[in-house]
């Protein structure tokens, strides 16, 4: 039996002794024989022990090169171990309880001095005594310290023990998100969670944490456990890292986790990827990730493997935000300075989320910074942005404020047209958030964002859309391994256009959202192999569907408004993660969905078997306030699993329902600011979409590069197209002017992925299709014939690069190419005379293709010099993005206006666009 | 409201085009070869007893067919009520394909239905269609943007309130001049003095944007300050005389969605707002095959317009650079035109043609029956 004492160096250790008996007395007791050559100190000591029955404490990596040529008989303990430590700086002591103390330089004292008050009590403690030099030099560190883990005991029970505690930035007391703690011996690890916390179980005895999180400096910590307990985790960060380089989860979770189709983007990446205007814009760098597809360049409609841009959870916070754009397009409406992280879920998505279709995209902010008062800021071609963060009460609570706006119209002055130069056009976004850690158990946070976009032209037509969110959170851990959170949210859109060019035709037209959110979840670490997730959802929904007023005492047009609707979408949800062996991983997750349709509100009925056109109106039915018109129920089912090929590779897996019960109603290319949504009822029946992917990973230079391969197959049912020529705005029979949609789509997607190194970014190719069919093939408004069409984002190939190279500490480079089939449109196939004019006409849907999309774009990150004590740091990005200048067309149309057919391409960043933005922090 | 997105989409479109410096280029469509053509009905029946009605039928062709369309010959059109009164087109001497009705009036509270017998046979017939009674245009008015152009609004209202869709095309009609006059021609290589002048033209332009507006959503059925058409000033349209004539046309509701379809297929700026295309042909079908395209609105009514005339005197007067003395033996071995005679002498100021003739310029020298 090998016992292990806690290194020499460290000399606080209490150790308990029993006062009483006499050490002599029972040595001579015990006599031992010993003939050895050349065997090793541990084989020697095991030996002594068998012999004595005594038990020997040391450390053994001291003794490990140590042979022992030794040959005794009868001799006492004490005999034995002198001769053995003759000449050398080792000593012994044996206290009355039979242990044996092997230390190196002084000796444990085992006894207290006769004097001592408490030597007749029970126990006692004592201090080893060290030179004090090397005490200062070894307690500095909490890396040189042993941490006991759990009431210390003498003898050690065997099985396993759980340490959990918090992974703090020592600067500011962040919560590391995504650190991981693990053993290299057995190999065991886990990530620390959004609060920083984590949870690790590991067999009891001493260990050697490692803690690595990115953008900080690794470190470690020796444990020695003998039963549950906590350790708290404070990491500095890497000098050469910013302290917004956000941290990226566990260098293999590619490969480990059980999790595919997931895409962690840090805010230092999505920095790196150089954007239209200058502004490091999240979206768009979400767009470089295979899977993610997108009409066109000024649009932040996202296509996620086949799904329409409304089939995106945009979450801020856990709270989803209807319109993340600012300009239409140009700008993703967050401020990149305070942003945590991006993750996006494209194949298998958590069955906490639900709600849209084709994916999760979690934006997330981060803490203010719990040490110091800090701020930073930048100004760009367009926009200006500041913010401030600092701690409320010290290492408790924290605050971060931030703002951001154009601070000038000059853009649109520059352009020719006198209608766009007396225009104005102006947007911000504002953000709060408090952070506050009320004890180790319970954190709260609420968190409030608003932004805001606001155009006119030429003073007579207005337009402006708003985006506002509260949400509070309250993070609590019930116990080391149940972890709960409550989070009360309320989040707004709307937008608002008025025209008074005509005092008589003067209106203003508006529609909105409103949602009240509350969700409830729950982490259940029932064993190192078994968690549960588990929880609840619920959200009331209140449209304003649309309204237009009269605006003037002259404007003659009619009040018209749509009813408002409401509706009540409920889930709870389950989902196990088990680790079936160290191969095997699999969650499977359930998550129940309810939708209900609720009054006040009048419904059409229409007669059975028939269209639904005005004209087969039966009767108009008139709900109560509340009363469900219609409830939908349906489970949504949410499987994966890992298989893993070795330590680097692994197979993943992955099976996905999802439903979706509000649908953007919207007839153009790509989303369209004045369009609207519209919830589930009577006629419209829930979006549903069914996934299955398969994938295979591996990491290769220990983690550093990351590939992987996924494919996917996908089903939309009751995807939402309409008929031609019905109006989508105000359209009080709105069940009238849609056709229903199936839609099929697949890919593969190729990626190789490297983030760290001088060189880092990644490539990516796709293959994907995007194929829709109207329900009812046989209907006249049916596009195509009934027949599949591709999707208007059906782009099959796509090739990306994203790279960044680190010339020094302070210069690194960002290239960018982009590549991919050009969009399908649909092409005049005939043209005819009529009323003056050449007149051109269609047939089928998207059966052609605008030119290959190929686009470069270059960016120069300049820091300042990397003095840690100065005022304020600075940073200058210059970039030029479409650096070829390439005329990608946007889109292509044709006109007969003119008297004939003329064909147009319109590319909208036609020429290189060169930018500067000036970043500060201090 | 349609129409309100419609516009704002167009203005939003706009901006984000001029923003940022994007670039429009020439596209030329796939060559899509179809054998199929299809019939195309043009026309519309007056039904105020003073017009003639005028009806063209053609052929579709394929996009990058330049020839003319292929007019439908010796084809019957029928236009009957439902109390089976029946009017007959007549095929124009003058036009093929061109079919007209002499002025009749028409009973406005029946419903009409086309129908077209082709010459190899096939029929086709509309949808029985109500004919509209277009109110009177209250006014055609204008507003001046600076020195760089003026603004063409109309203004109606229906008291009755029972038009609420309308259409509008107008024709511009402006005199222009050459920078000289020329006084002489040469004919049979003598000088004689000019019989007709040549430096005074007029020039006229049709609408070619499709133009509607619904007073649907208001209270009242009152149209107010509609624009009809920018006239740039450098045009030189406003330079001396300019008059616009914008005729208005009432439509029913199908008519109204027919138009705006055939708007947004034919008048899209590109824009990532833009709807799709649609399949759409109109309210005229084939009788034996169903399924077959035939394109064209048949509709007919009392329409009504207003002429303005217009002086602002806006734009640069013409200049010739290309001017000469010249002996007549020297200019016979040109093409310059005489525009007068240098008293006392054989020489002549002579000026290259475009400086002279206005005609070279698209118009002519008659002047309009309407112009004062």
């Amino acid at each position: 039996m090998r016992k292990v004492l806690p290194p020499i160096r460290i000399l606080l250790t209490f150790i308990l002794l029993s006062a009483a008996g006499s050490v002599h007395a029972q040595e001579k007791a015990q006599q031992v024989s010993v003939d050895f050559l050349n065997i090793s100190f541990d084989l020697f000591i095991g030996d002594l022990e068998r012999q004595t029955g005594y038990t020997f404490f040391y450390d053994p990596e001291r003794f490990d090169s140590l042979q022992v040529t030794m040959q005794a008989k009868n001799q006492t303990l004490s005999a034995i171990l002198s001769a053995l430590f003759r000449d050398t700086d080792f000593h012994f002591s044996i206290d009355p309880s039979n242990r044996v103390f092997i230390t190196q330089k002084a000796p444990i004292i085992t006894r207290l001095p006769s004097e001592s008050p408490d030597s007749t009590s029970g126990s006692v403690i004592s201090y080893a005594l060290p030179d004090s030099e090397e005490t200062n030099r070894l307690i500095s560190s909490e890396e040189s310290k042993v941490h006991d883990i759990g009431a210390k005991t003498y003898r050690r029970t065997p099985g396993n023990a759980t340490i959990t505690g918090y992974v703090r930035n020592i600067k500011n007391g962040e919560p590391l998100i995504g650190a991981a703690v693990f053993l290299e011996k057995p190999s065991i690890g886990t990530i620390a969670d959004a609060l920083g916390y984590y949870s690790l179980t590991l067999p009891k005895g001493k260990h050697t944490l490692r803690i690595k999180s990115f953008g900080m400096r690794e470190t470690h910590r020796t444990v020695d456990v003998y039963g549950n307990g906590t350790l708290d985790i404070e990491m500095k960060e890497s000098v050469i890292a910013l302290r917004e380089v956000a941290i990226v989860a566990g260098a293999d979770a590619n490969v480990a986790g059980s999790q595919m189709g997931q895409v962690k983007l840090s805010m230092k990446t999505i920095r790196q990827i150089p954007s239209a205007l200058g502004e490091s814009d999240l979206l768009r760098t979400v767009m470089a990730v295979p899977g993610v597809k997108s009409v066109g360049e000024s649009s932040v409609g996202l296509n996620i493997r086949g799904g329409s841009a409304d089939q995106n959870l945009i979450t801020f916070n856990d709270v989803p935000i209807y319109n993340p754009s600012h300009l239409f397009g140009f700008f993703t409406s967050f401020n990149p300075d305070i942003l945590k992280d991006v993750e996006l879920y494209k194949s298998a998505i958590p069955s906490r989320y639900g709600g849209r279709l084709s994916s999760v995209l979690e934006i997330n902010s981060r803490d203010g910074n719990r040490k110091k008062l800090v701020g930073a800021g930048g100004i760009g071609l367009v926009t200006g942005k500041l913010s401030i963060e600092g701690p409320i009460v010290k290492d408790k609570s924290s605050f971060l404020i931030s703002g951001r706006s154009t601070y000038s119209d000059w853009l649109l002055k520059k352009v020719q047209n006198p209608s766009f130069r007396n225009g104005s056009a102006s947007f911000y976004d504002v953000n709060v958030h408090l952070s506050h850690e009320v004890d180790q158990r319970n954190s709260v946070y609420l968190s409030g964002y608003l932004s805001n976009d606001r155009f006119r032209l030429v003073g007579d037509t207005a337009y402006s859309y708003q985006n506002k969110l509260i949400s509070f959170k309250w993070k609590r851990m019930l116990s080391k391994k149940f972890f709960g959170s409550i989070s009360l949210s309320h989040n707004q859109y709307s937008y608002d256009m008025n025209s008074t060019r005509v005092p008589e035709n003067a209106f203003t037209l508006g529609f909105g959202i409103r949602q009240y959110n509350a969700r409830l979840d729950f982490e259940y670490d029932i064993s190192d192999t078994y968690k549960l997730h588990f929880g609840a959802a619920s959200t009331r929904y209140e449209l304003r569907s649309g309204d237009m007023t009269a605006v003037g005492e002259q404007s003659l047009v009619r009040n018209n408004a749509l009813e408002p609707e409401q509706g009540l979408e409920s889930a709870v949800y389950l989902e196990n993660h088990y680790d079936i062996s160290r191969r095997l991983l699999v969650s499977a997750g359930l998550r129940l969905s309810m939708f209900n349709y609720l009054g006040p509100k009048n419904v059409s009925l229409y007669a059975p078997g028939l269209p639904l056109e005005k004209q087969y109106i039966t009767e108009t039915v008139q709900y109560g306030k509340g009363e469900a018109i219609r409830t939908y129920l349906q489970p949504e089912y949410r499987a994966s699993l890992r298989y893993a090929l070795s330590g680097n590779e692994s197979l993943k897996a992955s099976f996905n329902t999802t439903r979706q019960y509000i649908h953007l109603l919207t007839n153009t290319m790509t989303i369209a600011p004045t369009d609207v949504w519209k919830l589930s009822d009577l006629h419209l029946e829930p979006q549903k979409g069914a996934q299955v992917s398969v994938g295979w990973y591996k990491n290769l230079m220990n983690n550093k590069l990351e590939i992987s391969a996924e494919t996917y197959y996908k089903q939309i049912r009751n995807f939402l197209d309409f008929k031609s020529g019905d109006s989508l705005i105000l359209n009080h029979n709105i069940e009238t002017a849609t056709i229903n949609t199936n839609g099929k789509a697949y890919g593969v997607e190729l990626m190789a992925k490297k983030l760290a190194g001088k060189v880092n970014g990644w490539v990516a190719y796709t293959y994907s299709r995007t194929l829709l069919r109207a329900l009812d093939r046989e209907s006249e408004d049916a596009p195509n014939n009934g027949d599949y069409y591709p999707a208007n984002y059906d782009k099959p190939h796509d090739f990306t690069f994203a790279g960044n190279y680190k010339f020094t500490h302070r210069f690194n480079i960002s290239l960018n190419l982009t590549y991919s089939t050009g969009r399908p449109y649909t092409p005049p196939v005939g043209k005819y005379f009529a009323d003056g004019s050449w007149r051109i006409f269609y047939a089928e849907r998207n059966q052609y293709r605008i030119p290959d999309y190929y686009r470069v774009d270059v960016s120069l990150n300049i820091e300042g010099n990397h003095k840690i004590k100065k005022l304020a740091h600075s940073s200058w990005t210059v970039a030029v993005f479409n650096l070829l200048g390439r005329r990608n067309p946007s889109s292509v149309y044709f006109q007969t206006a003119s008297g004939s057919v003329e064909g147009y391409k319109l590319s909208i960043f036609g020429n290189p666009v060169p930018t500067i933005t000036y970043n500060f922090r201090f | 409201m349609q129409e309100a997105s419609i516009y704002i989409r167009l203005l939003l479109s706009g901006l984000l085009i001029s923003a940022v410096g994007s670039c429009i280029d020439p596209f030329n469509p796939p060559e899509i070869d179809n054998t199929d053509t299809f019939l195309v009905f043009d026309g519309y029946v007056q039904a105020n007893g003073t017009d003639t009605s005028w009806i063209r039928l053609s052929r579709t062709q394929n996009v990058h067919d330049p020839s003319s369309p292929v007019k439908e010959r010796n084809a019957g059109i029928r236009v009957e009520n439902e109390n089976g009164d029946a009017f007959i087109f007549l095929p124009a001497p003058h036009e093929a394909g061109l079919y007209y009705l002499p002025p009749v009036s028409l009973d406005i509270s029946q419903n009409y239905r086309l129908s077209i017998s082709l010459s190899n046979g096939k029929t086709y017939e509309s949808d029985w269609q109500r004919f509209s009674l277009s109110p009177p245009i209250d006014s055609v008015t204008y507003t001046l943007n600076g020195r760089d152009g003026i603004q063409i609004y109309v203004h109606t209202h229906d008291p009755a309130g029972q038009t609420r869709f309308y259409k509008w095309t107008f024709e511009e009609t402006w005199e222009y001049r050459t920078p000289l006059n020329s006084l002489y021609e040469i004919i049979d290589s003598n000088v004689v003095p000019r019989k007709e002048l040549i430096n005074q033209c007029w020039s006229h332009n049709n609408a070619t944007h499709i133009n509607l507006f619904t007073t649907a959503a208001l209270s009242q059925d009152l149209v107010r300050s509609h624009p009809i058409t920018y006239v740039p000033a450098n045009t030189n349209r406003l330079l001396l005389g300019y008059s616009i004539i914008v005729r208005q046309q009432a439509l029913t509701r199908e008519g109204y969605d027919y138009w705006t379809e055939l708007a947004r297929n034919n008048e899209t700026n590109g824009s990532i707002f833009d709807p799709f295309p649609s399949q759409l042909s109109g309210n005229i079908r084939s009788v034996s095959h169903p399924k077959e395209k035939a394109f064209g609105f048949f509709s007919g009514g009392v329409t009504q317009s207003q002429r303005i005339f217009v002086r602002e005197y806006l734009g640069r007067y013409p200049q010739c650079y290309e001017i000469d003395t010249l002996g007549l033996a020297d200019i016979l071995q040109t093409n310059y035109v005489i525009v007068e005679n240098i008293p006392m002498t054989q020489v002549y100021i002579v000026a290259s043609p475009h400086c002279v003739d206005c005609r070279l310029q698209g118009g002519t020298t008659k002047r309009p029956p309407f112009w004062p």
